[in-house]
């Protein structure tokens, strides 16, 4: 059986807020092992980027156990932790006037040895996560002058250049259109051929989690439910969680695809008629 | 496809190079200007003899060969108050950049967070009240009791501020802005009071207020100097954390700092190098805000280069506000650099948006 990279024993964690604190996750569990890729699915609110930031150690669970790489998380320090753990964040401030390069560079503030500048083993991290995340023909550009595709990928390299052993993404496909989406998600695939890589990524496409996924968890009510292993999703599972119907299909490929069942409610408008939405 | 050995190596931040170009001529800028400040005044001194009474107290070498009040105007007033210039110019300039990372807000400046406030009542108190304490005649240290109170009450209005500030789970930015907005302005109230009860004392008041670097002496400069050295070492060592936190809070504490506590410490560090300058000069403006800002366009927004870029170019551009407001007839530097900074900083940032299409 392989080494857990993650696991979360019933722990609770939340914000504070107007009279106590509003509590998020609520006895979620879950383990997952070295070199996995996990899909995490779930509603908006329901505590998935709470649970990243759980298992990167910046938010402190208030009951439960967490443990990174077999070792209570509390016994890291942070850089120890940013060693190993590093998260690609929904939404990231690019200062103004650095260069792509500059700022994967960023990446290995938590390798600094040097008193001053870099040595060679950042530079080498730097070059391999800038080719790994397909950005290397970017170093020289501008970083705050880069397309959203284009800064998601030097944003993925800045986190390789952490080295790290678990990568966290926060809805990495966020703002991407669907050929950049499945491009996102086979780089993710060639990465952990390369590289010693747990992946827990948040995703919203039910279909691209059951494609991407060795597994798929969905997080209701503060707490994890499995949902389905490589190439599925339980539909039934998933309709009760999000609440809208959905329809299995069997795609072209012979694989099984979930689908919003809301049908057309519009009907076409017919010439010559005032559209009722007017 | 494996990158190529033969590919150009990636520059991972400002190269040595051009570090060593920029800071170097900032060196040599304020060597000059410091000489050109020595020299010049309303009694002139030739070059010549100012470097060697300068070299004659130093280090004791050389045969005397000038009039005894040549070397009083060079010793006891221009080089404390040329010296005293560069400090409080370079402890603004990179309490500036400090200030404007931590909160990540164009218009944080060295005084955002209370500093001036607290420092004015501080002096103020202490040039209108020195009857009313016993320690305040003789001094402590060659100090007056107004760079003590100024010191003291710069100082320590930040750490109410940041007290203030400080909730459950840390000290968010925002919170912090707020509160130093509110208590510099309780703080500016008591000012005002003072000034409006001050009678003949008013002008004294005044010309503090403005920020003057006539009033240097070596015992100041014994003060604040380590102080403001001190301070900017320990800042510069801290750049990871400084560049981490371009990124935003969140994103530094994934790339490993520890956010709050880091935050504590470089605000206790620009806070000390602010007020041991305030001190000294009363309270300058402009050079803390704007010097950060055009080194940033200028060289990027890397802390290696940015913060011992803006120690040095601050000292240049207060130096030099002070050699021209003491020509001008001895109008407050305060008002100089915000003469010749306010119009060069617009051009900057019209050129900047220019650039940006």
């Amino acid at each position: 059986m392989a080494e857990p990279a993650v696991e979360l024993i019933g722990v609770s964690a939340g914000y504070p807020a107007v009279g106590g604190r509003r509590r998020v996750l609520d006895g979620a569990s879950l383990r997952v092992d070295a070199g996995e890729m996990i899909a995490l699915l779930g509603t908006n609110g329901s505590g998935k980027t709470t649970l990243l930031r759980i298992v990167a150690g910046t938010l402190r669970a208030t009951a439960g156990e967490v443990r990174l790489l077999g070792r209570p998380i509390h016994e890291w320090s942070r850089p120890e932790i940013a060693r190993r753990v590093a998260v690609l964040p929904q939404t990231t401030d690019v200062p103004a006037g650095m260069r792509a390069a500059e700022l994967v560079a960023l990446g290995r503030i938590p390798h600094g040895r040097s008193w001053f500048g870099a040595d060679a083993g950042d530079a080498d991290a730097v070059a391999a996560a800038l080719r790994d995340a397909d950005a290397a023909e970017l170093a020289d550009r501008r970083a705050d002058e880069l397309s959203g595709g284009e800064r998601q990928r030097v944003l993925l390299a800045m986190a390789l250049a952490q080295e790290p052993r678990v990568l966290l993404l926060d809805e990495p496909t966020l703002h991407l259109d669907l050929a950049h989406q499945v491009a996102l998600v086979r780089m993710l695939e060639r990465l952990r051929a390369t590289r010693p890589l747990t992946v827990i990524a948040v995703l919203h496409d039910l279909n691209l989690a059951a494609a991407f996924a060795d597994r798929s968890l969905l997080l209701h009510d503060g707490r994890v439910v499995a949902a389905g292993g490589p190439g599925s999703i339980d539909a039934a599972l998933a309709q009760r969680t999000f609440g809208v119907p959905l329809a299995e299909a069997t795609a072209d490929d012979g694989s099984r695809v979930l689908a919003l069942a809301i049908g057309n409610r519009r009907e076409t408008p017919k010439k010559n008629e005032p559209n009722a939405d007017c | 496809m494996r990158a190529a050995a033969a590919a150009p190596p990636i520059a991972l931040g400002p190269s040595l190079g051009r570090s060593s170009l920029v800071l170097g001529t900032g060196v040599v800028l304020l060597l000059v200007i410091g000489a050109v400040g020595v020299t010049l005044g309303t009694s002139g001194v030739a070059l010549g003899d100012a470097v060697a009474i300068v070299l004659h107290r130093l280090l004791g070498i050389g045969p005397v060969s000038w009039p005894a009040s040549s070397e009083t105007i060079v010793w006891d007033l221009r080089l404390p108050r040329v010296l005293a210039g560069m400090l409080v110019g370079a402890g603004l300039g990179c309490a500036g950049t400090v200030f404007q990372a931590l909160l990540r807000n164009p218009m944080a400046d060295p005084y955002i967070i209370g500093t001036a406030a607290g420092a004015s009542l501080g002096a103020v108190a202490a040039l209108l009240v020195p009857a009313l304490l016993p320690f305040a005649v003789g001094g402590w240290m060659g100090l007056g009791l107004v760079q003590i109170l100024a010191f003291a009450g710069g100082l320590g209005t930040v750490l109410v501020v940041y007290a203030v500030a400080r909730g459950q789970g840390g000290t968010p930015v925002v919170t912090l802005l707020l509160a130093g907005y509110a208590i510099s302005s309780l703080l500016a109230a008591g000012v005002a009071m003072l000034m409006f009860v001050s009678g003949d004392r008013l002008a004294a008041v005044v010309s503090w207020l403005l920020g003057s670097l006539g009033g240097a002496s070596w015992p100041r400069l014994a003060f604040a100097g380590p102080l403001i050295v001190v301070s900017f070492a320990l800042m510069v060592v801290r750049w990871r954390g400084l560049n981490a936190l371009l990124l935003g809070e969140q994103q530094a504490a994934y790339l490993g700092l520890e956010v709050e506590r880091e935050k504590r410490i470089l605000t206790g560090l620009a806070a000390l190098a602010t007020s041991a300058g305030v001190a000294v000069s009363g309270t300058i403006g402009f050079v803390g805000l704007v010097v950060p800002h055009l080194l940033r366009l200028a060289f990027g927004p890397d802390h290696r280069l940015l913060l011992p870029a803006s120690m040095v170019y601050g000292a240049v551009l207060l130096v030099l506000a002070d050699l021209g407001a003491r020509l001008l007839g001895g109008i407050p530097v305060g008002v100089l650099t915000a003469l010749i900074g306010a119009p060069f900083f617009l051009w900057l940032l019209r050129r900047s948006l220019v650039l940006r299409g």
